[in-house]
């Protein structure tokens, strides 16, 4: 009781996730057990062993190059032309941008920022209302953390010890329903509408299109490919990537340099190293909830209270749902996941469903006002108000809330892929 | 902080910058010359996978020091984001000096690890026997730089919000 009082005071006056988790366990450990505090700093360093982990910083950096440099224009401009046929082709085509941008960067607010900065004034100019422009873009933008390979998925995979491969190929079919979706509503809505957005492109630059952007295309069929056929593991999947997004940026596109390249590294190992040293501290924890027998007593408080499966996915939902307005993702799954995974035994969730839930409820809390990330990313860029953005995306919201619900209760979704091939 | 002159910060931060990126780079492309080699003839370079190991707590403890200086930690900020500056300025005080200290003690504990490591003498197996306290010397010495940098920012935060409060407007 303590402890967890502990952890929540800390976390209320804005001590760093990661050393709220290390006091926390530090004050845990001097009340519950008799061992030197050279555990703490040992359970640290050893937190780090996993191999897997160094995908994140290399897929960081990845996107935040990506982001800078200029494959988010190439992809617009591909995703413009190949909806320009229908009726709210360009938004449509925001959409399919975002989730594509989206497999590259792995971050949310990376995709907004990258592909928001070029189609959402574009989208204004050609004539679409503001809220439909800033809605759609901030609602996609959260598709980042679905759609494989993302950095979220492998700290899930790290905290569950579950297999990147299969927790990947969960995420393709609810990204894919999911942007399908939200594209549908744009075309019912635009389909009455005046703005003139179908352009006839000529054969010519239909081949220019398609020849600037082939090498962005190429960037998740490379990472992907390379881990599903065996040529290579997450982590040298993610550093083939960066290797080949240094080299199309810097020898092929010609847009940075090689200062540039080394300042957007300097930015993502920060960036990264801040993050994963919330794993560092949390392996402490890990360890005293452990060794005190917590997550069996958990378990066994849980079953004997809660009887329904049904019930018990709501109560999980709405634990990210709550949590991830306030935390981030990689935290929450670090602390509860370990925690609740004996419960996911009893009451038969599999362990990649249980990050699809995950995942699923947080992208709703990035977008939930009053808190919602990507609502800020939004406002900053469109100097907008936290109400104007919150209206824009109720829509998508709404039909996210259906989809994650869905997905929640159907784990057949999420998990047909993986049990076809990586059985 | 005036009593750090400017040019050293800089220089600290330039070298700060290589030597985060530098040991990542090598990662990476040594990674793609492993896995065409594996492929093509193979032959694999086996010390990167330990490499790797080691790599992780060296990027993770140098970038979550730097961290610390450029406020990159992620933190729950949304109660003290609401609050008026003059309630802001003690929980923010607090919270940077609970930090400088939990990182003070886990320095002071990793120290003794340090030495506990460097009196069994382990060696790496792959990586031509290198010390292993050697290479566990970025933990303390990170926690060290990190606790000095919260002290730091205890002072920092603090000026930083009462100017505003003196000009009239909100701490962000």
């Amino acid at each position: 009781m303590i402890v967890v009082s502990c952890f929540f005071v800390l976390l209320i006056i804005g001590v760093p996730v990661s050393i709220v988790i290390l006091l926390s366990s530090i004050v845990g450990i001097s009340i519950y057990s008799n061992i030197a505090f050279t555990i703490v700093p040992q359970q640290m360093f050893n937190g780090l062993g996993n191999f897997v982990l160094l995908a994140i910083p290399l897929f960081i950096m990845s996107g935040n190059i990506a982001a800078k440099g200029d494959i988010a224009r190439r992809l617009v401009n591909l995703m413009r032309m190949t909806f320009s046929g229908i009726k709210g082709g360009s938004v449509i085509a925001g959409i399919v941008a975002c989730s594509f941008f989206a497999a590259i960067s792995g971050s949310s607010m990376a995709t907004i920022v990258a592909i928001g900065g070029i189609l959402m004034p574009a989208l204004i100019n050609m004539g679409y209302s503001r809220e439909l422009a800033e809605g759609s873009v901030t609602a996609a933008g959260s598709i980042g953390i679905l759609i494989p390979p993302s950095c979220s998925m492998i700290m899930i995979c790290v905290a569950m010890n579950t297999s990147v491969g299969r927790q990947y190929l969960a995420g393709f079919i609810p990204g894919i329903l999911l942007a399908s979706v939200w594209s549908l509503y744009i075309y019912i809505l635009c389909r009455k509408g005046n703005v003139q957005d179908v352009k006839e492109y000529s054969s010519e630059e239909k081949k220019k299109i398609w020849k600037e952007s082939l090498l962005a295309l190429l960037y998740p069929i490379i990472v992907l490919g390379s881990i599903y056929t065996g040529f290579a593991t997450p982590t040298e999947a993610a550093a083939i990537a960066f290797v080949y997004v240094v080299i199309i940026e810097i020898f092929v596109f010609k847009i940075m340099s090689l200062g540039q390249i080394i300042e957007e590294c300097k930015k993502a190992l920060v960036s990264s190293g801040s993050i994963i040293i919330i794993i560092s501290c949390a392996a402490v924890l890990n360890w005293l909830v452990t060794t005190q027998q917590i997550p069996a007593n958990i378990s066994m408080w849980i079953t004997n209270h809660v009887t329904s499966k049904i019930l018990f996915i709501l109560i999980i939902g709405l634990i990210f749902f709550v949590s991830g307005c306030f935390m981030d993702l990689i935290a929450l799954i670090i602390i509860l996941g370990p925690i609740l995974q004996p419960t996911l035994g009893v009451f038969e969730i599999d362990a990649i469903h249980f990050g699809i839930i995950a995942i699923m409820y947080t992208q709703m809390a990035y977008l939930t006002p009053p808190f919602g990330l990507n609502l800020y990313v939004t406002m900053g860029m469109q100097n907008r108000s936290l109400i104007q953005v919150s209206r824009a995306v109720m829509p998508f919201l709404v039909i996210l809330l259906i989809m994650t619900i869905a997905f929640s209760f159907i784990p057949e979704i999420s998990l047909f892929l993986p049990n076809l091939l990586m059985r | 902080m005036k009593i750090i002159p400017k040019n050293i910060i800089k220089k600290i931060d330039f070298v700060e910058k290589y030597i985060l990126v530098i040991p990542m780079l090598f990662f990476a492309f040594g990674v793609v010359i492993d896995v065409i080699f594996r492929k093509l003839f193979h032959f694999n370079l086996s010390f990167l996978q330990e490499f790797g190991k080691y790599l992780m707590v060296y990027i993770t403890f140098i970038g979550a020091s730097i961290g610390v200086k450029i406020k990159a930690h992620p933190n729950m900020s949304a109660v003290i984001d609401v609050m008026p500056d003059k309630f802001k300025i003690i929980f923010v005080f607090i919270s940077n000096l609970l930090c400088a200290l939990a990182m003070g003690f886990t320095g002071y504990w990793s120290w003794m690890q340090f030495s506990l490591y460097k009196r069994m003498g382990t060696v790496t197996t792959t990586l031509e026997n290198i010390p292993v306290y050697l290479l566990y010397l970025v933990v303390p010495v990170s926690l060290t730089v990190m606790s000095i940098r919260f002290f730091m920012r205890c002072y920092t935060d603090t000026r930083e919000i009462s100017k505003t409060i003196r000009v009239g407007v909100t701490y962000k």
